[in-house]
């Protein structure tokens, strides 16, 4: 066989790449024409299991839309699989009847749709099991996903913070978001106290750099007690939180997204000393109708002085008067949702395990 | 009368308790306001605070009224604050103003803690 010069290989090189992202692009449009004529609310749709046999291994599969909102049913599913694998992987495997010789693995091979809520709980489940077990995410399963959905996540920075290599993706894409990295904190009492002021400050800086706006007043409080929230009564000791924003243009609207996997509005408020002297029966008090007290105006409180954190968020919505901004928040079994300034509270049929703030406001 | 600058604590103070927040109301309650407002009146001052969030406010200010080391009048004659055209400031006056009367009108309905 003829031995071919170095630029001769890498012509050669060069063609094969052609023709790959050739016939990728191909899938893609081919893919992308499918998934416009699929109807999701089909009945007949296969049955989602988030377990399966893939590549060898036991994956834990995430769905088709991958959406907290709008496929919160296999959202649900796919959470709890998650959740018990981070908690223990003995009691995991158990429960989902895999051996203890199968490998496992999280896998989006078959997800066609992600949203930025999800992907930031996705990458807090996996930073707590990378730090649990000390072990890595391998990106060697990332090469299968979606193109489009390698990119949004490389965009929102889901492989930076977890660490992974990912297949080098010389063509840039066009996105109609702009986006801040998902960031994590770590608080420890006493030697990690996170600097809420500070974090704050960086985080927004990062925001103006896609806006190019400084930001109304209420923002840094919102965010800022958002922060003290989660330091305060998500974790005892210590814990990690992740935020991120991104900014759509054509519609001026930011979305910023906080999440922690501590315990929980509810539990929180079930072991607080000055909720039981105010809501004597807490314990016997479902989720749904805790999240609303917790949302709720403190004028119904002994003690106005308390209850700043979800109060304030909803409270500089409120004084913001713009019927268009929203907060969500998702927390054990239950779902807040303030928007054209009402509070709707709604039971969820699984339970969220710590808390996920998403915050949607339009700029002037 | 002493001046108080806040910015010179943090120019984005966060927070309540000391144990969970390193710029925290119950620090600057502790270490600045309390020795200054024994002492006598003080100015407050927001020049270069970036922002001040509700609970640091209402930690540092409501809290004295709650520490109990001076009548609670004497806690609200002896704070003012340093005049300012900014809103954002303004709004920061108003706010402790307010909470230091809840925590007053608490305190009357429930009793010293």
């Amino acid at each position: 066989m003829k031995k071919l010069s170095p630029k001769e290989k890498i012509k050669q090189n060069n063609l094969r790449l052609k023709r790959r992202n050739k016939w990728n692009d191909l899938r893609i449009k081919r893919r992308n024409k499918k998934l416009q004529n699929t109807d999701y609310s089909n009945s007949e749709k296969r049955e989602y299991n988030p377990i399966v046999e893939r590549y060898k291994y036991k994956c834990i599969d995430a769905p088709v839309v991958s959406s907290i909102e709008e496929n919160t049913e296999e959202f649900s599913k796919f959470n709890e699989a998650t959740y018990h694998y981070r908690l223990d992987e003995k009691e995991f495997r158990k429960k989902y009847k895999i051996s203890q010789y199968d490998k496992i693995a999280i896998d989006l091979t078959n997800t066609e749709k992600i949203s930025p809520a999800f992907a930031l709980n996705l990458a807090s489940q996996l930073s707590l099991v990378m730090k649990n077990s000390k072990t890595k995410f391998y990106g060697s399963f990332v090469k299968r996903w979606r193109r489009h959905i390698q990119l949004t996540l490389r965009d929102l920075g889901f492989f930076k913070l977890l660490r992974v290599k990912i297949p080098r993706n010389r063509r840039s894409r066009k996105t109609e978001f702009s986006i801040v990295e998902f960031e994590e904190f770590h608080h420890s009492r006493g030697l990690k106290l996170v600097d809420k002021g500070n974090a704050t400050k960086q985080f927004l800086s990062k925001l103006k750099e896609l806006t190019d706006k400084d930001e109304p007043g209420f923002v840094p409080e919102g965010i800022g007690e958002a922060m003290i929230n989660v330091t305060d009564h998500a974790y005892d000791d210590e814990g990690y939180f992740w935020i991120t924003a991104f900014f759509r243009e054509d519609r001026k609207t930011i979305w910023i997204i906080l999440c922690d996997k501590g315990q929980g509005i509810p539990t929180s408020m079930r072991n607080s000393k000055e909720w039981k002297e105010r809501l004597p029966l807490i314990s016997n008090m479902a989720d749904d109708n805790l999240l609303e007290e917790a949302c709720s105006a403190q004028s119904r409180t002994k003690e106005p002085y308390r209850g700043q954190g979800i109060q304030k968020m909803i409270e500089v919505i409120k004084n913001s008067n713009r019927a268009e901004d929203s907060l969500r928040i998702y927390s054990g079994k239950a779902c807040a949702k303030y928007h054209n300034k009402e509070l709707n509270v709604e039971k969820l049929n699984f339970e969220f395990d710590g808390t996920l703030i998403e915050w949607k406001y339009k700029i002037r | 009368m002493k001046t108080l600058k806040i910015a010179e604590f943090s120019d984005f103070p966060a927070g309540r308790s000391k144990e969970k927040d390193p710029y925290s109301g119950e620090q600057y309650r502790e270490d600045i306001l309390l020795p200054a407002v024994k002492e006598g009146e003080v100015m407050i001052d927001f020049t270069d605070v970036y922002a001040c969030l509700p609970s640091f406010l209402e930690e540092a200010f409501g809290g004295l009224v709650r520490a109990d080391v001076l009548p609670p009048k004497d806690v609200k004659e002896r704070i003012k604050f340093v005049p300012t055209d900014s809103t954002k400031y303004q709004d920061y006056i108003f706010a402790i103003n307010k909470y230091i009367d809840d925590a007053i009108a608490n305190r009357e309905k429930h009793g010293a803690q």
